[in-house]
């Protein structure tokens, strides 16, 4: 636990220390904005990763785990998926799951912000991406995100850093998709190519998803907090939020939150921004039942509902040639976007975004043969697969999975953390769309390693992404969002949501670099209304 | 995290034989059995899988005194979660081995910044050229405003 526990009195509080609320803290904090950032987790100390232990592998499947049922840290909440097709990654710490993000840095296609228009389905977003983009821009500047600009699928926009080397791999397989005449693009990474403010260059370990030891990476504990910190944010860690408190008149005015000790604690403010992401958000406006039995902020009885989660498809190639495949990052070392959006003929809506990455160490590719019958995985044809770890290469695909009201995010009072809070249970089933396109990009991942010479593939089981989406989605009519195009609740009008969960729809890209340019506009326009808004007496 | 005790030397016997079916070796991959190392890398892998010591006794009780493959077949079958234990156990154990790793030519530990100039080369050498020749492969801004405003 670090930070001044006395701390009883601020402008802005910030619940969660993931990437949306660095950028808040960041931009609100530098704005001259007293703010106290309360999370539950607590730092990471990049030398502390498993990476350059012999045993990361095997640490990275207890307790450096990417799972909270498996890492069962104190940090971690109970998390029910019984009646969930998905097992999401998350973590609860200084930085969030950009602790363990692989850092692929993408921006959501023009088209993911108008799925009503351009394809009739779901809702559209109350902004586009033009209105996003300026703050894309700013942030790829701050944290120094590395890549190619000019890629044909994008409107124009540039990195600040150049991008990494697409290695062997990398131009093997571009060869393959360039003679089937698919779209590929170098990767975009936030991860430094060359020594970027607190952060050194990428040594090219290839264990971004399992945390950087070196801190080559921007996790938002390095790329944001830093900044945040200096600019006066107060960050306090092993802080539990219990709920957030209103007055009479329905504005926020505080929060109650719990220390490691178990010890209660009251915080006042003038404005509350909370940043749990997916599952955090709604599971703490859910717990806040002071005034109402539904919660904080859910007269649309929509808080924790339409919850997305792009499950990831993945098929691993094996090559006679030497691919170094132990170069990362990983990181995507290139990107397509031919299957990203709809095409009809293709029996589903939208897409996934494929990265190509190198696998993460010898028994992530040995993973590949867990659906394998004991006599087609053990003795000799494990020895097998094992000797192509270095000439192996894994596409992965993020699934556009769309939004079900009856995919939700509920408590769960029969599981308690360590503060004695209600645990979270998932409800969560794929839908035949995005089953659909599971089975299609498979096929079209197994024909593109094929195209660049692979030698065997072996399409992997559907695993989770940590992407958490949709529980408190954005929009312009209070019967059908939570808050509106600038983040702020439409019962609240002092509470604000910088995370995932505002999503709308998924998009078919990582989301990080999407939370994080929202919340720096959420963050500038609660800045530049302050003079306007209403507080607390 | 279970802290976890020290494997018993029963225990690192059922490994090992467990290993050496398992891990049988091949043309190019050396045979578990013949890691001079294998109990001192059983006893990290086990130190860091951190398992609840009653389960990991009780799973490494289950290996049969002289497996085979129909007899570990059979182990997977009826304890399956036991038997991915065991056998994540030595499989982690054996891929720690700096000769195994070495045999597979993967490197250890060295740090290897990117040469500035790689991807210089790599995009100079008329890669993306067919990339720019197929355009965009999504529908554009235009077209999506066109769409939202029609």
């Amino acid at each position: 636990m670090t930070g001044d526990l006395s701390i009883d009195r601020c402008d802005v509080l910030v619940v969660g220390a993931g990437p949306g609320g660095a950028v808040a803290a960041h931009t609100l904090a530098k704005r001259g904005f007293s703010v106290v950032c309360l999370e539950q987790g607590d730092w990471v100390n990049p030398q502390d990763m498993p990476g350059t232990k012999p045993e990361f592998e095997l640490l990275t499947r207890g307790e450096w785990s990417v799972w909270p049922n498996e890492r069962k840290g104190r940090a971690d909440y109970p998390l029910n998926v019984t009646d969930a097709d998905a097992d999401p990654i998350m973590f609860n710490g200084v930085g969030g799951g950009s602790v363990f993000y692989g850092a692929h840095w993408m921006r959501l296609l023009p088209s993911d912000f108008r799925v009503r228009s351009v394809d009739g389905v779901c809702d559209d977003w109350p902004i586009g991406y033009e209105d996003l983009a300026p703050y894309y821009d700013e942030v790829d500047k701050f944290i120094g995100v590395s890549g190619l600009g000019g890629d044909p699928a994008y409107p124009e926009h540039d990195y600040p850093l150049p991008p990494h080397p697409i290695g062997p791999g990398g131009m093997q397989m571009a060869r393959g998709m360039n003679a089937l005449g698919w779209h590929w693009w170098p990767g975009s990474n936030a991860i430094p190519s060359a020594a970027f403010k607190n952060m050194g260059q990428c040594v090219r370990w290839g264990l971004c998803e399992r945390g950087c030891p070196v801190g080559a990476k921007a996790s938002f504990d390095l790329a944001y907090w830093p900044h945040a910190t200096a600019s006066g944010a107060k960050l306090v860690t092993g802080a539990r939020v219990a709920r957030i408190t209103v007055d009479q008149r329905g504005l926020a005015n505080g929060a109650i939150w719990v220390d490691v000790q178990g010890v209660e604690h009251r915080i006042e403010t003038n404005a509350v921004v909370v940043a749990g992401n997916g599952i955090g958000t709604p599971r703490l406006l859910l717990m806040s039942d002071d005034h109402n039995p539904d919660g904080l902020a859910n007269s649309s009885g929509l808080v924790g509902k339409n919850l997305m989660l792009h499950p990831v498809n993945s098929v691993l190639g094996t090559y006679e040639e030497e691919l170094a495949a132990w170069y990362g990052p990983a990181g995507q070392l290139i990107y397509s976007l031919e299957f990203a959006d709809t095409d009809p003929a293709r029996g589903f809506l939208r897409g996934a975004k494929w990265a190509l990455m190198p696998p993460l160490g010898v028994l992530h590719v040995l993973d590949h043969l867990q659906e394998h019958s004991f006599a087609e995985k053990w003795g000799v044809p494990l020895h097998e697969l094992a000797a192509y770890t270095g000439r192996s290469m894994i596409w992965s695909g993020v699934i556009d999975d769309l939004p079900q009201e009856s995919n939700a995010v509920v408590l769960d009072h029969s599981a308690t953390d360590s503060s004695g809070l209600p645990g979270v249970k998932l409800n969560y089933r794929r839908d035949h769309n995005a089953d659909r396109m599971v089975e299609f990009m498979n096929a079209r991942m197994v024909e593109a390693h094929e195209a660049a010479g692979a030698t065997r593939t072996l399409t992997a089981p559907l695993t989770e992404s940590g992407h958490l989406l949709g529980t408190a989605r954005m929009g312009s009519d209070p019967r059908t969002s939570v808050v509106d195009a600038w983040g702020r609740s439409h019962d609240v009008p002092n509470l604000f949501i910088v995370d995932g969960s505002v999503m709308v729809t998924g998009g078919s890209v990582n989301p990080t670099a999407t939370i994080a340019a929202m919340s720096l506009r959420t963050a500038t326009h609660v800045a530049d209304t302050a003079r306007d808004q209403r507080v607390p007496a | 995290m279970t802290m976890s005790a020290p494997l018993s030397r029963e225990q690192l016997g059922s490994l090992r034989a467990l290993a050496s079916v398992l891990l049988p070796g091949s043309a190019d991959s050396l045979p578990a059995g013949s890691l001079a190392d294998l109990d001192d890398l059983l006893q990290h892998a086990a130190a860091a899988m951190g398992n609840d010591p009653s389960d990991l006794a009780t799973a490494t009780a289950a290996i049969p005194a002289r497996p085979t493959r129909d007899s570990l077949s059979a182990l997977a079958d009826a304890d399956p979660a036991g038997f991915d234990m065991v056998s994540l156990l030595i499989v982690g154990a054996y891929f720690m081995s700096p000769a195994v790793l070495s045999s597979l030519g993967l490197p250890t530990g060295d740090r290897r910044p990117a040469d500035r100039e790689q991807v210089v080369d790599e995009l100079d050498s008329g890669i993306l050229d067919a990339v720019f020749d197929r355009g965009c492969p999504v529908r554009t801004l235009d077209e999506v405003n066109a769409r939202s405003a029609s």
